[in-house]
């Protein structure tokens, strides 16, 4: 007698997994969406609840209109001070993964979402650990445009945004095809060559076989590191950055040297920095910053960063481009962000920032 | 013979000392011509004998640039740097009676280190860090040695214990000031710094910090002879009334301002402290007297050629870290294969 209880509280245990399973699978239609490994995901349908992890990529929930399919977030996200000036409640989102490797998993589990949109690193990571299905996308840092416009579709089918997306599409490669137009008959010995010198010691850069790469030939200015390679994944680093001696930048004697920490003035003031031409001429400029910094494969920087840079190194070739119009008229067509003209002075200006609250939790 | 073989090779340190010395001018010599820009050796000398006699310039302003204010600063940071921790490591090994001891076991460069991340995470200027880290290195020692005082039975077991404390706290404050920074920009600047690297050498740190770290080697050297003393123990050097405590008290502030300087300039380079005065050992014997100046030159030669190979291997820089273990690791193993060293 006891014996047989036992067995039906056995069977019961065993089989409700399956009965479980039977009445979710039921009460909600799925679909299937491929991800950027080109694996096939079974995910509900509508989706409501996702989860961004990858780093830059966030904007797109305001670029598609996703924003209330999300359910958590990236910190960097969380923090700009861009986004905060137009969606505060952002900061309400969980931001389960911090940095690359970092994932909070109860936090994520908390959020519970529908499925986990992230790269290979961080996506191997809630796979192994939960049962939360997981989309890669692909991301590096010789991110080309083609890529990018990959991406955006691929979001688009998560979402179901695609009208939204053509449109960002459209926008980047009118923008793109008009900042060619201007530059493209430049002559050579005209042409201003670039070094981006990022860090406190302004000597950590992207190399050419970066996503920058094609940024500043759009731009039409010469990349003084054309030649570094610096795509790989460094442990410990952001991939991509590498950094140069001093002497191989007074080599290449930049025209116009763009940086992300300090102010031009402490490089004019820096003994080291003299003998070269940007500092001469006094064309050292600060990064802009909007949803996030503009050095990176971002949906914004691949518009507006090309533009910036054509019109700073250009002025003469681009007196009819008002880039604080143009700033102002890219989140406002594309983001629903309606900066007021301080708001955009202030992002081409680098003086936005990304506010780290702390990794995790919420403030 | 025979026991001269057991402990080493016991070169006459005199002559010793005039073949490093050449060894060092000829090192720094291609130091100076060596880089990421071709320069031919004759015009660098011309350009270099112009910063002192008057010749005409018949070379562009970046070539002058490229010389004074990147390849002189780094090549006396490199000297001073590398003489720095290696007679600091020499003198720690001395004082401490153990040959696994760099002139890092206080904490000076968790503190550093700690010093510098914030820095960065607060203003992301180069001259912040390196104040920073110089003060937070020097912090880290003062905790140090007023923890090792609270317990006084054997004060140097009691130095060691407490660096180690006060070492691992700071540490774990850095880790989480890495954990929240911003991982975009801020981090890696922080993971670069403690890789360590001398790109960041100007000659404004060579004006503060130079006669600083000068001092410090100078002082140690001078007092060379007192560390035998204490190698003998507590006791017996009491005992002929020494006063271990203040010769302990300079040894420890010179080396800490050593290496916090050294630190400020460079980040962490480790490694160095710890086996160049092994391969003095090897070379000249455990006597201090001979060991610290032997130090003192291989440490900067040490360190010109591996800054050397760190600005010119490939196009972008090596971290100095990294490097110093990877070329200094066989050329240790193959030292101990072949001699065994006296300790």
């Amino acid at each position: 007698m006891k014996s047989k209880t036992a067995l039906y509280i056995i069977a019961f245990v065993f089989l409700l997994p399956i009965f479980g399973e039977h009445v979710a699978a039921e009460s909600q239609a799925v679909r299937m969406i491929t991800d950027m490994a080109g694996r096939q995901i079974k995910v509900p349908d509508p989706l409501t609840r996702v989860a961004l992890f990858g780093g830059p990529t966030g904007q797109i929930a305001y670029i598609l209109g996703a924003r209330n399919q999300l359910c958590a977030v990236t910190s960097t996200l969380r923090g700009s001070d861009l986004v905060l000036a137009f969606d505060p409640s952002i900061q309400k989102l969980p931001a389960p993964r911090s940095t690359s490797g970092h994932v909070n998993i109860e936090e994520l589990l908390a959020a519970d979402p529908q499925l986990v949109i992230a790269g290979t690193f961080d996506g191997t990571i809630v796979e192994k650990k939960t049962r939360i299905p997981v989309a890669y996308t692909e991301s590096n840092m010789n991110h080309g445009l083609d890529l990018l416009k990959r991406e955006m579709r691929f979001y688009a089918d998560v979402f179901q945004k695609q009208a939204r997306a053509e449109k960002y599409i459209a926008y980047l490669e009118k923008t793109i095809s008009f900042v060619r137009s201007r530059t493209k008959n430049i002559p050579q010995s005209e042409r201003k060559t670039l070094f981006n010198g990022y860090g406190p010691n302004h000597l950590v850069t992207l190399g050419g076989d970066t996503f920058m790469h094609e940024r500043i030939e759009t731009a039409g200015c010469i990349d003084a590191a054309a030649a570094i390679s610096s795509a790989g994944v460094k442990e410990g680093l952001h991939s991509g950055l590498t950094e140069m001696s001093m002497e191989k930048i007074l080599g290449w004697n930049p025209d116009i040297l763009v940086i992300d920490s300090g102010n031009p003035v402490e490089v004019y003031k820096d003994p080291k920095w003299q003998s070269i031409k940007a500092v001469q001429n006094k064309r050292v400029y600060k990064q802009p910053v909007g949803v996030f910094i503009w050095d990176r494969p971002t949906a914004e920087a691949a518009v507006l960063y090309p533009l910036w840079l054509a019109k700073t190194a250009y002025p003469e070739r681009f007196k009819d481009v008002n880039l604080v119009k143009e700033v102002q008229r890219f989140y406002r067509e594309i983001m629903g962000f309606n900066l007021t003209r301080e708001l955009a002075e202030a992002v081409l200006a680098g003086k936005l920032g990304i506010r780290f609250v702390g990794n995790s939790g919420r403030k | 013979m025979q026991s001269n073989k057991k402990t080493g090779i016991h070169l006459n340190p005199v002559k010793l000392q005039i073949f490093l010395v050449l060894l060092l001018a000829g090192v720094s010599t291609a130091a100076l011509m060596a880089g990421q820009l071709r320069i031919h050796p004759y015009e660098v000398i011309r350009i270099l004998l112009s910063g002192v006699f008057p010749i005409e310039k018949t070379w562009s302003p970046t070539l002058e640039s490229v010389l004074f204010d990147v390849r002189l600063p780094r090549l006396l940071a490199g000297l001073l740097v590398g003489a720095g921790l290696s007679v600091s490591g020499a003198a720690f090994q001395g004082l401490f009676r153990n040959p696994l001891v760099s002139p890092h076991i206080l904490g000076v460069s968790a503190g550093a280190g700690l010093g510098a991340a914030l820095a960065i995470l607060f203003f992301g200027k180069i001259f912040m860090v390196q104040l920073f880290s110089f003060l937070f290195g020097l912090l880290a020692v003062l905790m140090t040695y007023s923890l090792s005082r609270v317990y006084r039975t054997t004060p140097v077991l009691m130095l060691v214990l407490s660096g180690m404390i006060v070492g691992a706290l700071f540490s774990a404050a850095t880790s989480l000031l890495k954990y929240i920074a911003d991982p975009v920009n801020q981090m890696p600047s922080i993971v670069f710094w403690m890789l360590g690297s001398l790109n960041n050498a100007s000659n404004k740190d060579m004006i503060i910090a130079g006669p600083v770290m000068l001092a410090g080697i100078i002082i140690l050297l001078l007092i060379r002879w007192r560390i035998n003393l204490l190698a003998m123990g507590e006791e017996e050097a009491r005992s002929l009334g020494i006063d271990t405590g203040r010769i302990r008290a300079v040894i420890i502030v010179c080396a800490t301002v050593i290496s916090a300087s050294a630190v400020s300039i460079s980040g962490i380079i480790g490694w160095i402290g710890l086996v160049i005065p092994h391969i003095g050992r090897i070379l000249v014997g455990p006597d201090n007297k001979k060991l610290l100046p032997v130090t003192t030159l291989i440490g900067a030669i040490y360190l010109v050629v591996v800054d050397t190979i760190a600005r010119t291997a490939i196009e972008s820089e090596i971290p100095i870290g990294i490097l110093t273990a990877i070329v200094g690791a066989p050329i240790f193993a193959y030292l101990l294969r072949k001699n065994r060293s006296g300790w």
